[in-house]
């Protein structure tokens, strides 16, 4: 039997038994049966693969595209996920295989689009005053979106899966095909350089955020 | 890029972890950004994209696949 460290090594790794890889491992082989049946024409199936990545795809092109963007491109993923279903050879990598037609929308977007403002310019050093009001707090939010959106890809995609789509890092591992070793880092290092741009103050609501 | 294949390189693994999985002492901010960030989360209902029993489908589903207007599972 298994150490309990043993354990948890192997789970870092999406490799060992338990409550969570079972809990993967069950919904792998749901999404592997809901890919079988899309391919032979079952638009429920379809429905079902939608429901469960659409968060995902959401949050990868959320990490690339302007927001009011995003909702469009998400439904651009599904229909050419949707034309080319047939080519999937392996049905369990179909999220690793949704994710990399995501990032190949975003990357058309912005090809398409000549006068699109970068997406990695540093962060301001403008700091918001404290309110209350709706309005106030969603000019937190896009200030704190921005401040994700200054860090490298990598983690800006991995911070908003988890931040913004509530995904857990096993969740993420599981819908992108990453292994959980490299979510897990991504999620630690992209927070410790989120929390370096965001300084919290006590007399503020809002993060004044720093340049990198 | 980070793979996380180092060893050495990889954060350790705590039993508890708020950011990792939710779970143990909630990390308040952490919790704050959530909170915030989550006005930009995902909010789609599936009828967007599911065709209704009256075999509306959302744009161009069915012109890309003509399977999808025919559901072979109840």
């Amino acid at each position: 039997m298994a150490r309990s460290g043993d354990r948890t090594d192997l789970l870092a790794a999406g490799l060992g038994p338990g409550p969570v890889g079972e809990q993967f491992a069950s919904e792998t082989s749901e999404e592997v049966t809901w890919v079988a049946a899309a391919q032979d024409g079952d638009r429920a199936a379809f429905g079902q693969l939608y429901e469960r990545y659409a968060p995902m795809v959401h949050g990868v092109l959320l990490a690339r595209v302007p927001v009011g963007e995003v909702d469009d491109l998400v439904q651009d993923v599904f229909l050419r996920a949707l034309r080319r279903l047939s080519t999937l050879r392996k049905t369990a990598s179909f999220g690793a295989w949704l994710a990399a037609i995501a990032r190949n929308v975003a990357t058309d977007y912005h090809r398409r689009s000549v006068s699109q403002e970068p997406l990695t310019d540093d962060a301001s050093d403008q700091e918001i005053q404290r309110g209350t009001s709706g309005a106030d707090q969603d000019e937190l939010a896009a200030a704190i979106l921005e401040a994700v959106m200054s860090l490298s890809q990598t983690y800006r995609e991995t911070l908003i899966l988890r931040l913004v789509e509530g995904l857990t890092g096993p969740e993420i591992a599981a819908r992108t095909g990453m292994t959980q070793g490299s979510v897990r880092v991504n999620l630690h290092r992209g927070m410790e350089q989120l929390r370096a741009k965001l300084i919290w103050s006590p007399s503020r609501t809002a993060p004044k955020q720093e340049k990198a | 890029m980070d793979t996380g294949k180092n060893p050495e390189n990889r954060p350790s693994i705590k039993s508890g972890d708020y950011l990792w999985d939710c779970s143990g002492e909630p990390d308040p901010e952490i919790q704050r950004l959530e909170s915030l960030l989550g006005k930009f989360r995902h909010d789609s209902p599936r009828s967007e994209l599911c065709p209704s029993s009256d075999g509306h489908c959302f744009p161009g589903a069915c012109d890309y696949f003509p399977l999808w207007q025919q559901q072979r599972l109840p």
